[in-house]
């Protein structure tokens, strides 16, 4: 079993790495101050191509596998680019793109595709509401049919990319006695009417990803807009983007671990207590170890959840294990950083502190961990919870 | 109009670790010297101005196979190598005449681009020897290079002024590091960096004899010592006397 990444994917790694490390990570103080999506930064991201990473190359983008952008991803945040930024370019090239890639007609793809892929538009993903979050199916927002369009009303929640997306993809019910098969998903642009942009949601973290509330209030969306059928929305389009959701976004976080160890290790060889860099210290040691051992081991998952899906085929197991293990992995490591770093680990300037704040969404956005341990248990036990 | 780029294939030097005050190369990636990212540069904006193809050249062990990726992926369209683990570490004058027979073997050459100095010994004399062994004019220090039709206009950047000549093409120029900025290759250039032409050669079909033709030897490659002076002292009295005495500082 050979775990090293092929050249192609090494040179993506490095060049993302060398990007970040030298441009993107000497800005994220200002980045996490601003609390604004960096539009220069995006700016670059369009002539490196960075925008379409997963739509295929006759729509303008890269084509790349699930691993190679998982590998890019990892490799941002390992080099120390800010889990914010990184999760507002995620959403587009994940979810914001995903659903047409894999479940749009070709005029759809032709449309929408070639603006996603070169970066002129934004892309986001409408599913969570204020009142419904895990219970993903049973969506509040209702879209109904009047001859040539649907006419959308309701309220999302929790928008990545709210406030600056140009196109969003929205869940919505066609037909709320059918639960999850009444739900269907639509292309809905920013500058059809009845769509608006609510409030800008001021957050623990993440601050290089604007989030918002979108607003739809009798919103006109063409029928040649849904996604699939009817009643295809959560049960096709949203199955199949959640375990790439899953698997790709969690990378940033699996990148983040890299960075928390490297900055600690380096710390802690430069400052002296007693004499002694506190590298020497036992202690310090046993903990540098285990952030290591939590890098690794995310990275590991990470290459197997991505490798299978890559090989064709379903891994829910896979992605779900992976994200489990690297959210509470996350809230250990940027601890652990934090506390290496001592007084000065509470400091914006020293950076680990932004791991912390930014470490809780793992553990909450695609799925929360409850939701996850429980899908775990019934897929490795194959029972059901006594609760359902 | 080809424009030919030579590069030299060294470790990445901010992952070298010092040792003993010798370098410590293991896990190190090899890349291409700095300044010869600045002469890929120049060819691919120069290529983008008037045209043409831009081939890297270099001489290496076999790894360059993998580093030259690197160079094709930042938008050179083709690559010639000399592969032989015997050519790590390989004198200026043994790596002038392979580039040389490489060269020879391009043809419809307008510019030959050379960083002023390689990554790692910058001895600066590869370029102008290539230019004496194939009878071409060399021009150094280059911070400007416009295209004249079977011209260039080139700008020197010297201590004092900057000179500016013209050159008949064909023509060796060694470019300084502040002409440009090297670009970041897109994703689609890096995905396109594994199809795209490489020309391998052996040391045997340039005919040179790599032994036979040492005339330098390196015996050590040490960083400098850093020798610091410890003096103990009880208080800021003695440290202020101490200071004085070796003259950091003064009354």
């Amino acid at each position: 079993m050979d775990f090293s990444l092929s050249d192609q994917e090494q040179m993506l790694h490095d060049t993302v790495y060398k990007f970040a490390k030298n441009e993107w990570e000497p800005r994220t103080l200002e980045i996490d101050k601003e609390e604004r999506f960096p539009m220069w930064l995006w700016d670059k991201f369009k002539e490196m191509g960075w925008c379409g990473l997963m739509i295929p190359e006759e729509y303008g983008g890269a084509g790349l596998s699930l691993l190679e952008l998982c590998t890019m991803f990892e490799a941002a945040a390992h080099a120390g680019a800010d889990i914010g930024t990184c999760l507002a370019w995620g959403t587009h090239c994940t979810i914001g793109s995903l659903p047409i890639v894999f479940c749009g007609n070709e005029e759809q793809k032709k449309k929408y595709l070639p603006r996603l892929a070169s970066g002129e538009w934004i892309g986001c993903f409408c599913l969570t509401e204020p009142n419904v979050g895990s219970d993903a199916a049973h969506v509040q927002c209702t879209a109904t049919r009047k001859g040539d369009h649907y006419v959308l009303n309701g309220t999302k929640m929790f928008i990545t990319n709210g406030p600056n997306a140009d196109l969003a993809v929205v869940f919505a019910a066609t037909d709320k006695s059918r639960g999850a098969k009444g739900v269907s998903a639509f292309i809905v642009e920013r500058t059809f009417p009845g769509y608006s942009v609510g409030k800008r949601l001021d957050k623990i973290g993440m601050h290089g990803s604007e989030t918002s509330e979108i607003i739809f209030d009798n919103c006109i969306v063409p029928v040649e807009n849904r996604l699939l059928e009817e009643g295809e929305g959560f049960t096709k389009v949203g199955a199949k983007i959640l375990e790439y959701e899953r698997n790709s976004l969690v990378a940033i976080w699996t990148g983040n671990l890299g960075y928390n160890f490297d900055l600690s290790a380096n710390y802690a060889k430069q400052r002296t207590q007693f004499d002694y860099p506190i590298i020497r210290f036992p202690q310090i040691r046993e903990r540098l170890v285990h952030m290591k051992l939590d890098y690794d081991i995310s990275k590991l998952l990470m290459y197997r959840a991505a490798s299978k899906k890559d090989s064709g085929k379903d891994g829910p197991l896979e992605a779900t294990e992976y994200k489990i293990f690297t959210g509470q992995a996350s809230q250990r490591s940027a601890s652990e950083a934090i506390q290496i770093h001592g007084g000065y680990g509470l400091m914006r300037e020293y950076k680990v502190e932004r791991s912390l704040r930014d470490a809780k969404l793992v553990q909450i956005g695609a799925g929360t961990e409850q939701v996850l341990t429980e899908l775990v248990a019934r897929l490795i036990t194959d029972t059901r919870s006594l609760i359902g | 109009m080809n424009i030919v780029v030579a590069m030299k294939q060294i470790p990445d030097l901010q992952q070298v670790r010092i040792r003993n005050r010798q370098p410590v190369l293991d896990g190190v990636p090899m890349t291409f010297g700095s300044i010869d990212k600045n002469a890929l540069e120049t060819a691919l904006q120069l290529k983008e101005a008037a045209g043409g193809n831009v081939i890297v050249i270099s001489a290496g062990t076999e790894e360059l196979e993998d580093t030259v990726k690197e160079a094709l992926a930042a938008g050179a369209d083709e690559a010639y190598l000399v592969l032989d683990d015997e050519l790590e570490n390989i004198e200026s004058s043994v790596s002038a005449h392979l580039l040389a027979e490489l060269i020879k073997q391009i043809e419809n050459i307008g510019i030959i681009l050379f960083g002023e100095g390689s990554g790692d010994n910058y001895s600066g004399q590869v370029g102008p020897r290539i230019a004496e062994i194939l009878g071409l004019p060399e021009v150094g220090y280059v911070c400007d290079i416009e295209l004249e039709d079977s011209r260039v206009k080139v700008t020197r950047s010297l201590e004092d002024c900057e000179e500016i000549v013209r050159v008949n093409l064909p023509a060796v120029l060694t470019i300084m590091a502040d002409i440009n900025e090297p670009r970041i290759p897109s994703v689609t250039q890096i995905l396109k960096a594994g199809k795209k032409p490489k020309q391998i050669l052996e040391v045997e079909d340039i005919g040179l004899d790599l032994k036979g033709d040492k005339k330098i030897i390196t015996l050590s490659s040490l960083a400098p010592e850093n020798k610091r002076k410890q003096i103990t002292v009880k208080n800021g009295e003695e440290l202020v006397d101490a200071l004085l005495t070796e003259g950091v500082i003064r009354r």
